[in-house]
């Protein structure tokens, strides 16, 4: 039987929408939050989010992003042993942690082959390693390992040109060859994804230019075919470069594509690490009030569908204007940090989320946790605590954060007020740009 | 007055030569999906050549797979004047009752109650999950629900004697 994923608008206020997004059985109210779970380890942030579920009413927070060579590591263990435990279900209907959080909330991959246009060899390697049924993937970084050898003083600028150069080959490749290797690859991966979740997400290429865009829309209905021959839904979904924002004529061919595509109901994208807070660009900014308004306008049109937003970053707030669903981290840094950006061997600095600067903060300069703010900062009345329980108390009161911008979304789409409300929320925020890309008045 | 086929939305079209990008297995497990969706979609019965032209898959490609939904017992055909029409099996009435095997692991017994323009029928299907945990039917058979007791009936006497326990 298909798990059917549908959207059901029901209520807006001017250009935001409240509605439930449901996939079979499971049903999210959105906006929904996603968390991105990075870390494998102190925490496993995936055993970290699944728990907080089960202790906290985290109503909004319903998901989950999982990259895909952590995919192996961290979701197929639980997912296995989770089938073997529903082969004899237990007569007093108990469900592990997991497993109810598996059938109660969408957890998702994120492919991230956006490391194939950028290089960090430690992302590198956990391919190689992960995936390494992928022929066509691992060959590619083996091959750019090589090659990078032979670039005379390791010349950055060599390393980076060699990395494009390859992208373009692996992604754009037009003999016979490359493209049947192209496609394996993709369904491999995307068969890969049938086996573990209940809904897989596109592999595609990361979008810079036209061309790449043009591939990730076939290789998208590539992907949407295989899940739906498989009797699976699956969404739509372009990773682009951040400054794919300020390229209109981009945008309007990827707003095309997802008017032109009937079938699928959720429309994913990512900007990789695009920040409209800084460095200021007001070009970035026009763009993406612009995208959020062509959303609007095709939602108005189209109330079954669904938009999704992956590494949000500062764009996290405003996003749920028109993004039914947004991904961002549990401990409010959308850029590879874990514990504060060091180098290693260096002590972590905890940061914690200032929920009024709306902002992660270095402990030592953060004020004191709030009591009155959520439960975890109710058990936490200092900072004076091993940085392995704070770096899980900062997780768990991130998610709180989130789920009551949410939740106060809700309310005010209700009292048709949200306007009012997202100025006051953004007022002491350090990002005072969302002001501008409030688009209720 | 011209029939039009039904397509629903839910179906992921794919132009021909995209579908050709797709491996010989999952090409397959595409055509039969779409194929058995049209033919849901249209209980006033479709022909092999108005799928042919709705999809543009070959038209062996449509027979072939109409062929294999009859004999899983998904569709019906009826030919008239030479053409063939194919119609869904029926509306299911309610949930089907599923029966795990007891014996082999991912094998389960689907009954079905349902109503076509025929009268009413038991649709017991076998059901086997493949690798991404999905439940594929595998066999099926219609049986009309007058016949149902005699059918039982006779498959005890026949179980009895030939020592089937």
């Amino acid at each position: 039987m298909m798990d059917k994923l549908t959207f059901q608008h029901i209520d807006n206020d001017g250009a935001s929408a409240i509605g439930t997004l449901s996939l079979g059985t499971i049903n999210l109210e959105t906006p929904a939050i996603f968390a991105t779970l990075r870390t494998t380890q102190n925490p496993n942030d995936l055993d970290f989010l699944v728990n907080s579920k089960a202790k906290y009413n985290l109503e909004h927070i319903q998901g989950g992003i999982v990259r895909l060579y952590n995919f192996p590591k961290i979701v197929v263990p639980k997912v296995e042993e989770m089938k073997e435990k529903t082969k004899t279900p237990s007569l007093d209907g108990y469900k592990d942690p997991f497993t109810k959080f598996y059938t109660s909330n969408i957890l998702m991959c994120d492919p991230v082959l956006e490391y194939t246009y950028f290089s960090k060899p430690k992302y590198d390697a956990k391919f190689v390693d992960n995936l390494y049924f992928c022929d066509r993937l691992v060959r590619f970084f083996k091959e750019f390992e090589r090659r990078k050898l032979t670039i005379r003083d390791n010349d950055d600028k060599s390393v980076v040109k060699l990395r494009r150069e390859m992208f373009d080959a692996l992604w754009l490749g037009s003999s016979r060859i490359d493209r049947t290797e192209r496609n394996k690859m993709v369904e491999q991966l995307i068969l890969y994804q049938l086996s573990y979740l209940p809904m897989p997400t596109p592999i595609g290429p990361f979008v810079v230019t036209e061309e790449h865009l043009k591939v990730s829309h076939e290789l998208n209905d590539l992907c949407q075919a295989i899940a739906y021959s498989n009797k699976r839904e699956s969404i739509s979904y372009v990773p682009f470069h951040a400054s794919a924002i300020k390229n209109e004529e981009l945008m309007m061919n990827h707003m095309d594509y997802i008017r032109n595509n009937k079938s699928t109901k959720l429309h994913g994208m990512k900007f990789k690490e695009l920040d409209l807070h800084c460095p200021v660009d007001y070009k970035a900014r026009r763009g993406f009030k612009h995208l959020m308004n062509d959303i609007n306008s095709f939602k108005q049109d189209n109330k079954d569908k669904a938009f999704m937003l992956l590494d949000a970053g500062t764009q996290y707030y405003v996003a749920m204007q028109v993004y039914d669903v947004v991904g961002t981290s549990a401990t409010g840094f959308d850029h590879d940090v874990d514990g504060g950006r060091r180098k290693k061997g260096e002590p972590m600095t905890i940061h914690w989320w200032d929920e009024i600067k709306m902002w992660p903060r270095p402990t030592y300069d953060a004020p004191v946790p709030d009591p009155e703010h959520c439960a975890v900062c109710n058990e936490t009345p200092n900072f004076d605590f091993d940085d392995n329980i704070l770096n899980r108390k900062r997780r768990g009161h991130r998610l709180f954060d989130l789920n009551n911008d949410a939740n106060e979304f809700c309310t005010h789409v209700r009292a048709k007020d949200l306007g009012l409300h997202m100025r006051k929320r953004v007022a002491n925020a350090e990002f005072s740009y969302a002001n501008d890309l409030i688009l209720n008045p | 007055m011209d029939h039009l086929l039904q397509i629903p939305d839910t179906i992921k079209l794919l132009p021909r030569d995209t579908v050709t990008k797709l491996s010989p297995a999952e090409k397959d497990k595409y055509y039969d999906k779409v194929i058995e969706d049209i033919l849901n979609a249209n209980p006033t019965g479709v022909s092999a050549p108005e799928i042919e032209k709705a999809t543009g898959f070959y038209g062996r490609t449509v027979r072939d797979h109409l062929k294999n939904l009859t004999s899983l017992g998904k569709g019906n055909k009826i030919t008239r004047s030479g053409i063939s029409f194919y119609f869904p099996t029926g509306k299911m009435e309610d949930k089907p009752l599923t029966i795990q095997s007891e014996t082999r692991d991912g094998l389960f017994y689907a009954i079905n109650r349902l109503t076509n323009q025929r009268g009413k029928f038991l649709y017991v299907q076998q059901k086997e999950m493949d690798e991404y945990r999905t439940l594929i039917v595998k066999g099926g058979i219609l049986i009309p629900e007058e016949d149902m007791k005699n059918f039982i009936t006779q498959m005890h006497t026949y179980c009895a004697k030939k020592g089937v326990k």
